[in-house]
Protein backbone atom coordinates (compact mmCIF):
# COMPACT_ATOMS: atom_id res chain seq x y z
CA UNK A 1 0.00 0.00 0.00
CA UNK A 2 1.39 3.66 -1.03
CA UNK A 3 1.69 6.31 1.54
CA UNK A 4 2.04 9.81 0.72
CA UNK A 5 3.57 12.09 2.81
CA UNK A 6 1.46 15.23 3.30
CA UNK A 7 4.36 17.59 2.89
CA UNK A 8 5.12 15.60 -0.22
CA UNK A 9 1.97 15.87 -1.50
CA UNK A 10 1.29 19.64 -1.14
CA UNK A 11 4.62 19.58 -2.69
CA UNK A 12 2.84 17.82 -6.00
CA UNK A 13 -0.29 19.91 -5.38
CA UNK A 14 2.58 22.60 -6.63
CA UNK A 15 3.31 21.49 -9.62
CA UNK A 16 0.03 19.57 -10.32
CA UNK A 17 -2.40 23.05 -9.95
CA UNK A 18 -0.60 25.29 -12.25
CA UNK A 19 0.29 22.07 -15.01
CA UNK A 20 -1.08 23.72 -19.05
CA UNK A 21 -0.79 20.67 -20.23
CA UNK A 22 0.46 16.76 -19.46
CA UNK A 23 3.58 17.43 -20.99
CA UNK A 24 4.54 19.67 -18.12
CA UNK A 25 3.78 17.57 -15.57
CA UNK A 26 5.65 14.65 -17.32
CA UNK A 27 8.70 17.03 -17.02
CA UNK A 28 8.76 18.39 -13.54
CA UNK A 29 7.87 15.50 -12.38
CA UNK A 30 10.02 13.34 -14.04
CA UNK A 31 13.27 15.85 -13.06
CA UNK A 32 12.75 15.20 -9.50
CA UNK A 33 14.66 12.85 -7.70
CA UNK A 34 11.72 11.52 -5.37
CA UNK A 35 9.95 10.48 -8.67
CA UNK A 36 12.49 7.48 -9.13
CA UNK A 37 12.66 6.82 -5.35
CA UNK A 38 8.86 6.11 -5.38
CA UNK A 39 9.47 4.14 -8.71
CA UNK A 40 12.47 2.36 -6.66
CA UNK A 41 9.99 1.42 -3.63
CA UNK A 42 7.13 0.28 -5.12
CA UNK A 43 6.35 -2.34 -7.78
CA UNK A 44 4.10 -1.77 -10.80
CA UNK A 45 1.19 -3.44 -9.57
CA UNK A 46 1.73 -1.37 -6.61
CA UNK A 47 1.97 1.84 -8.41
CA UNK A 48 -0.78 0.85 -10.86
CA UNK A 49 -3.35 0.30 -8.26
CA UNK A 50 -2.99 3.54 -6.68
CA UNK A 51 -3.87 5.10 -9.50
CA UNK A 52 -6.69 3.06 -9.93
CA UNK A 53 -7.92 3.64 -6.73
CA UNK A 54 -7.87 7.55 -6.82
CA UNK A 55 -9.44 7.05 -10.19
CA UNK A 56 -12.22 5.28 -9.45
CA UNK A 57 -13.19 7.21 -6.37
CA UNK A 58 -16.45 9.33 -6.31
CA UNK A 59 -14.69 13.24 -5.21
CA UNK A 60 -10.94 12.37 -5.34
CA UNK A 61 -9.13 15.41 -3.45
CA UNK A 62 -6.75 17.56 -4.88
CA UNK A 63 -3.96 15.79 -3.04
CA UNK A 64 -4.96 12.35 -4.07
CA UNK A 65 -5.06 13.67 -7.68
CA UNK A 66 -1.69 15.31 -7.61
CA UNK A 67 -0.55 12.19 -5.89
CA UNK A 68 -1.71 9.91 -8.75
CA UNK A 69 0.06 11.82 -11.31
CA UNK A 70 3.10 11.77 -9.21
CA UNK A 71 3.11 7.80 -9.34
CA UNK A 72 1.76 7.75 -12.90
CA UNK A 73 5.32 9.70 -13.39
CA UNK A 74 7.10 7.32 -11.25
CA UNK A 75 5.64 4.58 -13.79
CA UNK A 76 7.66 5.96 -16.56
CA UNK A 77 10.76 4.43 -14.55
CA UNK A 78 9.63 1.12 -14.64
CA UNK A 79 9.18 -1.49 -17.19
CA UNK A 80 7.45 -0.45 -20.20
CA UNK A 81 5.91 -4.05 -21.57
CA UNK A 82 4.52 -4.31 -18.21
CA UNK A 83 2.99 -1.34 -17.59
CA UNK A 84 0.92 -1.91 -21.03
CA UNK A 85 0.06 -5.25 -19.83
CA UNK A 86 -0.92 -3.74 -16.79
CA UNK A 87 -2.91 -0.96 -18.27
CA UNK A 88 -4.05 -2.54 -21.44
CA UNK A 89 -7.20 -3.53 -19.64
CA UNK A 90 -8.51 -0.86 -17.73
CA UNK A 91 -10.31 1.98 -18.62
CA UNK A 92 -9.65 5.52 -17.18
CA UNK A 93 -12.39 6.99 -15.60
CA UNK A 94 -11.04 10.12 -14.45
CA UNK A 95 -7.69 10.92 -14.32
CA UNK A 96 -7.48 12.55 -17.61
CA UNK A 97 -4.08 12.32 -18.51
CA UNK A 98 -2.35 9.26 -17.18
CA UNK A 99 -2.64 8.24 -20.55
CA UNK A 100 -0.92 10.98 -22.29
CA UNK A 101 1.81 10.67 -19.42
CA UNK A 102 2.43 7.31 -20.42
CA UNK A 103 2.22 7.65 -24.04
CA UNK A 104 4.58 10.93 -23.71
CA UNK A 105 7.25 8.43 -22.52
CA UNK A 106 6.71 5.55 -24.82
CA UNK A 107 6.74 7.35 -28.11
CA UNK A 108 10.30 9.02 -26.48
CA UNK A 109 12.14 5.89 -24.87
CA UNK A 110 14.30 3.71 -26.79
CA UNK A 111 12.24 0.92 -28.46
CA UNK A 112 12.94 -2.17 -27.18
CA UNK A 113 9.82 -4.03 -29.22
CA UNK A 114 8.38 -3.44 -32.48
CA UNK A 115 4.80 -4.71 -30.30
CA UNK A 116 1.97 -1.71 -30.38
CA UNK A 117 0.82 -0.79 -27.05
CA UNK A 118 -3.14 -0.99 -26.99
CA UNK A 119 -5.79 0.11 -24.38
CA UNK A 120 -9.26 1.04 -24.35
CA UNK A 121 -8.88 4.58 -25.42
CA UNK A 122 -9.03 6.92 -28.55
CA UNK A 123 -5.46 7.03 -29.93
CA UNK A 124 -3.17 8.86 -28.62
CA UNK A 125 -0.06 10.88 -30.76
CA UNK A 126 3.06 13.15 -29.37
CA UNK A 127 5.88 14.59 -31.14
CA UNK A 128 7.66 16.08 -28.38
CA UNK A 129 10.71 17.77 -27.85
CA UNK A 130 12.65 15.78 -24.93
CA UNK A 131 16.11 16.74 -25.84
CA UNK A 132 17.38 16.79 -22.85
CA UNK A 133 16.96 13.35 -21.69
CA UNK A 134 16.70 11.30 -24.92
CA UNK A 135 18.07 13.70 -28.13
CA UNK A 136 18.20 10.83 -30.47
CA UNK A 137 15.58 8.22 -29.58
CA UNK A 138 13.11 7.69 -32.94
CA UNK A 139 9.99 8.66 -32.01
CA UNK A 140 7.34 5.79 -33.27
CA UNK A 141 3.71 6.09 -33.44
CA UNK A 142 2.00 3.95 -31.23
CA UNK A 143 -1.48 2.77 -31.51
CA UNK A 144 -4.24 2.87 -28.48
CA UNK A 145 -7.24 2.00 -28.90
CA UNK A 146 -8.52 -1.63 -29.58
CA UNK A 147 -7.28 -1.86 -32.88
CA UNK A 148 -6.84 -5.30 -33.94
CA UNK A 149 -5.13 -4.43 -36.98
CA UNK B 1 4.95 14.61 -37.67
CA UNK B 2 1.95 16.43 -35.95
CA UNK B 3 1.17 15.21 -32.82
CA UNK B 4 -3.12 15.17 -31.76
CA UNK B 5 -4.25 14.99 -28.37
CA UNK B 6 -7.43 12.79 -28.60
CA UNK B 7 -8.69 12.51 -24.88
CA UNK B 8 -11.17 9.71 -24.06
CA UNK B 9 -14.81 10.09 -25.47
CA UNK B 10 -16.05 10.81 -21.98
CA UNK B 11 -14.15 14.35 -21.58
CA UNK B 12 -16.33 16.91 -23.52
CA UNK B 13 -15.02 18.53 -26.52
CA UNK B 14 -16.23 21.78 -28.10
CA UNK B 15 -16.71 22.59 -32.18
CA UNK B 16 -13.17 24.27 -32.61
CA UNK B 17 -11.29 25.58 -35.60
CA UNK B 18 -8.72 27.83 -36.44
CA UNK B 19 -9.73 31.03 -38.93
CA UNK B 20 -8.86 28.10 -41.82
CA UNK B 21 -11.35 25.75 -40.81
CA UNK B 22 -8.63 23.79 -38.84
CA UNK B 23 -9.60 21.56 -36.10
CA UNK B 24 -8.51 21.77 -32.79
CA UNK B 25 -8.82 18.98 -30.32
CA UNK B 26 -9.81 20.13 -26.76
CA UNK B 27 -11.37 18.89 -23.40
CA UNK B 28 -13.49 21.12 -20.54
CA UNK B 29 -11.69 19.18 -17.87
CA UNK B 30 -13.73 18.44 -14.97
CA UNK B 31 -11.14 16.09 -13.05
CA UNK B 32 -11.38 18.15 -10.07
CA UNK B 33 -13.66 20.15 -8.19
CA UNK B 34 -13.40 24.14 -8.08
CA UNK B 35 -13.46 23.83 -4.43
CA UNK B 36 -10.87 21.36 -4.10
CA UNK B 37 -9.09 23.43 -6.24
CA UNK B 38 -8.96 26.28 -3.55
CA UNK B 39 -6.91 23.63 -1.20
CA UNK B 40 -3.96 24.95 -3.52
CA UNK B 41 -3.49 27.70 -1.01
CA UNK B 42 0.70 27.12 -1.25
CA UNK B 43 0.41 28.82 -5.02
CA UNK B 44 -1.31 31.49 -3.03
CA UNK B 45 1.73 31.00 -0.39
CA UNK B 46 4.38 30.94 -3.33
CA UNK B 47 3.32 33.41 -5.22
CA UNK B 48 0.97 35.53 -3.89
CA UNK B 49 2.81 39.25 -3.33
CA UNK B 50 3.57 39.30 -6.97
CA UNK B 51 0.41 37.96 -8.50
CA UNK B 52 -2.71 39.50 -8.40
CA UNK B 53 -5.48 36.50 -8.59
CA UNK B 54 -8.41 37.60 -10.95
CA UNK B 55 -10.84 34.63 -11.05
CA UNK B 56 -11.47 31.83 -8.91
CA UNK B 57 -9.74 28.34 -9.90
CA UNK B 58 -11.24 26.03 -12.22
CA UNK B 59 -9.78 23.28 -14.54
CA UNK B 60 -12.20 24.04 -17.43
CA UNK B 61 -10.54 26.13 -19.48
CA UNK B 62 -6.29 26.40 -19.17
CA UNK B 63 -3.85 28.73 -20.46
CA UNK B 64 -4.03 28.10 -24.49
CA UNK B 65 -8.05 28.27 -23.23
CA UNK B 66 -7.99 31.72 -22.43
CA UNK B 67 -5.97 32.93 -25.18
CA UNK B 68 -7.25 30.99 -28.24
CA UNK B 69 -10.98 29.64 -27.24
CA UNK B 70 -12.19 32.40 -24.89
CA UNK B 71 -12.16 30.67 -21.77
CA UNK B 72 -14.42 27.94 -22.97
CA UNK B 73 -12.39 24.95 -23.11
CA UNK B 74 -8.74 23.52 -22.39
CA UNK B 75 -6.14 23.43 -25.50
CA UNK B 76 -3.48 20.64 -24.63
CA UNK B 77 -1.05 20.28 -27.24
CA UNK B 78 1.94 22.39 -28.86
CA UNK B 79 0.94 21.00 -32.61
CA UNK B 80 -2.65 22.58 -31.79
CA UNK B 81 -0.97 25.92 -30.65
CA UNK B 82 1.15 26.03 -33.93
CA UNK B 83 -1.60 25.33 -36.14
CA UNK B 84 -3.39 28.18 -34.35
CA UNK B 85 -0.82 30.86 -34.84
CA UNK B 86 -0.05 30.11 -38.26
CA UNK B 87 -3.87 29.82 -39.02
CA UNK B 88 -4.90 32.76 -37.44
CA UNK B 89 -2.10 34.82 -39.16
CA UNK B 90 -0.02 35.46 -35.65
CA UNK B 91 3.57 37.19 -36.12
CA UNK B 92 6.70 37.27 -33.74
CA UNK B 93 7.06 40.86 -32.87
CA UNK B 94 10.04 42.07 -30.63
CA UNK B 95 9.54 42.49 -26.91
CA UNK B 96 9.99 45.51 -26.75
CA UNK B 97 7.08 46.18 -29.60
CA UNK B 98 4.58 44.32 -27.27
CA UNK B 99 1.51 46.64 -26.60
CA UNK B 100 -2.16 45.35 -24.81
CA UNK B 101 -3.86 42.71 -26.48
CA UNK B 102 -0.48 41.01 -27.97
CA UNK B 103 0.36 37.73 -26.66
CA UNK B 104 3.10 36.07 -24.87
CA UNK B 105 4.17 31.79 -25.33
CA UNK B 106 6.79 30.62 -22.87
CA UNK B 107 8.60 27.63 -24.47
CA UNK B 108 10.71 25.26 -22.66
CA UNK B 109 12.95 23.00 -25.32
CA UNK B 110 10.32 23.41 -28.30
CA UNK B 111 7.20 22.74 -26.59
CA UNK B 112 5.31 25.31 -25.99
CA UNK B 113 4.36 25.00 -21.89
CA UNK B 114 2.37 28.55 -20.92
CA UNK B 115 0.54 31.50 -23.11
CA UNK B 116 -0.59 34.74 -21.61
CA UNK B 117 -1.64 38.24 -22.87
CA UNK B 118 0.00 41.29 -22.69
CA UNK B 119 -1.78 44.04 -20.80
CA UNK B 120 1.20 46.55 -20.35
CA UNK B 121 3.76 47.78 -22.43
CA UNK B 122 7.57 47.17 -21.41
CA UNK B 123 8.24 50.62 -21.66
CA UNK B 124 5.91 51.08 -18.51
CA UNK B 125 7.82 49.43 -15.98
CA UNK B 126 11.66 50.23 -15.04
CA UNK B 127 13.03 46.92 -16.06
CA UNK B 128 10.91 46.60 -19.41
CA UNK B 129 8.95 43.98 -18.32
CA UNK B 130 5.27 43.64 -19.54
CA UNK B 131 2.32 42.90 -17.44
CA UNK B 132 0.43 39.53 -18.19
CA UNK B 133 -2.79 38.04 -17.50
CA UNK B 134 -2.82 34.32 -17.79
CA UNK B 135 -4.13 30.92 -16.90
CA UNK B 136 -1.94 28.66 -14.78
CA UNK B 137 -3.23 25.31 -15.22
CA UNK B 138 -5.97 24.35 -12.95
CA UNK B 139 -5.44 27.46 -11.17
CA UNK B 140 -7.06 31.04 -11.35
CA UNK B 141 -6.29 33.72 -13.89
CA UNK B 142 -3.63 35.76 -12.56
CA UNK B 143 -1.89 38.95 -13.58
CA UNK B 144 1.50 38.48 -13.30
CA UNK B 145 4.92 40.02 -14.70
CA UNK B 146 5.94 37.98 -17.82
CA UNK B 147 8.88 36.34 -15.43
CA UNK B 148 6.82 36.05 -12.58
CA UNK B 149 5.20 32.45 -13.34
CA UNK B 150 6.22 29.17 -12.95
CA UNK B 151 7.32 28.12 -16.35
CA UNK B 152 10.43 28.60 -17.98
CA UNK B 153 11.98 31.72 -19.09
CA UNK B 154 14.37 30.81 -21.51
CA UNK B 155 12.41 31.58 -24.80
CA UNK B 156 9.58 33.90 -24.53
CA UNK B 157 8.06 34.96 -27.61
CA UNK B 158 5.80 37.55 -28.63
CA UNK B 159 2.95 37.43 -31.32
CA UNK B 160 0.12 40.16 -32.75
CA UNK B 161 -1.94 38.79 -35.29
CA UNK B 162 -1.28 40.49 -38.46
CA UNK B 163 -3.92 40.31 -40.94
Amino acid sequence: MIKIDPELSKYFIDIYVVANTPTYLYRRFRSQEIIRDLANRYSEEDLIDYIKKIDSSQNPSISDVANAYAISVALTFKNSEMIKKLLKSYELKKLEWVLHIVQIWLVTEIPTTSSDFYVETTRVNYNINMSSSKSTNTIKQVRLKNDQS
Amino acid sequence: MPSKFILQPQFMELALETAEKNKIPNAQSKEISSQELLQANDVEKKWGEKITRRSNPTSIYNCHGLVFASRRTGIFDNSSVRQILEDDKYHEIQKEDALPGDIVIYFNEGDIEHSGIVITTPSESPLKIPLVYSKWGKYSEVIHLQNHCPYHQSEIKYYRVVR
